[in-house]
């Protein structure tokens, strides 16, 4: 008779134990970066209409690149590594900005930007490649969307605000794109996000066929010229960090040596823009 | 009493050890397709591969890859091929546009105002209040333009030159 009564007890405590709540509102990462994980039409249509303005203000601060050949060469490197990714719902796009600054960027909903600084400082395709995969993976781990939701709300909120007429929501929504502007351009990326982008475009460029550590050479080249970012543990990785995550990821994958730069193909498309000097 | 104890105590680990295993986490493949491998490594043997769309039973998650089951054999897919939903629709940009968010994103919150200064303008005279407030949706919808399609993507991802 005592059997039972053992089991039914100790059914109750391994039930209890997966029943747990997890608290909808956390500062950790982990837990945040479940948050936004499930995702309806109307979700991806906020995030497209955030990253949209995002994009605005982003093409407002700099001019597009005049080069159709050279975009449309930047298009298909990164709608080659994008058809890899688990949002087939956005349609990824990208962008050259006329500045000689070294930089990239990503705005939610599909948007993508590397300056032509940061394409002449590249030396091949896989570089380029390996950029603008950790550009894509910002988007695909929606880090500026769980960013700008951290604040209690599930990831609805966006929608909501978006869906309304009232000048408060419209305030909000100014401020959501203020914000995700801050994040994108201050760099105020979490620390696990930037590893994690890392580690996502490592991936993405196995997945490509692009020689893996085309980010790591680049990364490399913009320490060289930028210098070597501080890294106290708690925000920004160091460039040497991100490095050796990057080389430890090959060292495990076993796929490097196979895999293409398209050196030629990227001279070709970048000609116009060698010769002139990058902002240091 | 001593017995009991290791009894009740086993019988706790038992069933939170059956509760994990039935903790599978259902996966659905979003890329076009994906190669599901023997182990975690892109060196490792790849047993199938599955199309976009596909319905995976998530076992275990080891750092960028997912254990999967697939017809009673287990593999790994790399976690940025899946997802815990069915693949959306692509949604379309002209359905995430909308009049009001254009009006009031026009200005940092420090300078909003429910003032109807931007209201009523002509398209020209918006576009002209665009670009003074450093924002150009012009440009935007320029990018939006360029129409790749998935075949020429797919011919220059095989090495062809653009």
């Amino acid at each position: 008779m005592k059997t039972p009564r053992l089991v039914l007890l100790a059914a109750l405590l391994a039930g209890t134990a997966f029943s747990i709540p997890v608290p909808a509102a956390t500062e950790n990462w982990r837990e945040r970066s479940a948050l936004a994980d499930e995702i309806t039409s109307g979700d991806v249509t906020a995030e497209i209409t955030l990253g949209r303005q995002i994009a605005a203000r982003i093409l407002g601060r700099f001019k597009a690149y005049d080069d159709p050949a050279l975009i449309k060469y930047v298009n298909l490197v990164g709608l080659s590594l994008a058809k890899q990714t688990n949002r087939p719902e956005l349609n990824f796009r990208f962008m050259v900005l006329d500045s000689n600054e070294v930089n990239a960027y990503a705005s939610p909903g599909g948007y993508i930007f590397v300056t032509s600084g940061a394409l002449k400082l590249m030396n091949d395709e896989a570089e380029l490649a390996g950029v603008l995969a950790h550009e894509i993976a910002h988007i695909t781990e929606k880090h500026v969307v769980k960013e700008l939701n951290i604040k209690g709300a599930d990831h609805a909120e966006l929608a909501q605000l978006i869906g309304a007429s009232s000048e408060s929501a419209r305030n909000a929504f100014v401020q959501a794109v203020d914000k995700g502007l801050d994040i994108i351009f201050k760099g105020e990326y979490k620390r696990e996000d930037e590893l994690q982008s890392d580690s996502s475009a490592v991936m993405l460029c196995a997945l490509g066929n692009y020689e893996m550590s085309g980010l790591a050479r680049y990364l490399d080249r913009v320490r060289s010229v930028k210098g070597e970012v501080p890294d106290d543990g708690q925000t920004h990785p160091s460039y040497a960090n991100r490095i050796s995550l990057i080389n430890n990821m090959i060292g495990n994958s076993g796929v490097e040596g196979k895999s293409r730069v398209n050196l030629d193909r990227f001279a070709v498309a970048t000609k116009a823009l060698k010769g002139f000097a990058i902002q240091r | 009493m001593r017995k009991q104890i290791i009894k009740f105590g086993l019988l706790v680990i038992g069933m939170l050890g059956s509760s994990l295993l039935m903790a599978e986490t259902i996966y659905y493949v979003q890329s076009a397709s994906a190669r599901i491998l023997t182990a975690p490594s892109f060196k490792s043997v790849v047993i199938a591969e599955v199309m976009r769309g596909v319905k995976l039973n998530g076992v275990s998650k080891e750092g960028s890859w997912i254990k999967v089951n697939l017809d009673g054999k287990s593999g790994f897919a790399p976690s940025l091929l899946l997802a815990t939903h069915p693949p959306l629709q692509r949604v379309d940009v002209v359905t995430a546009e909308g009049p009001e968010i254009k009006e009031g994103v026009r200005r940092r919150t420090s300078s909003f105002s429910s003032a109807a200064a931007a209201r009523g303008l002509t398209k020209e005279g918006r576009q002209r209040a665009d670009v003074e407030e450093g924002v150009d949706t012009q440009a935007v919808r320029k990018m939006e333009a360029l129409n790749i399609g998935d075949d020429e993507v797919m011919r220059f991802a095989s090495g062809e030159q653009p």
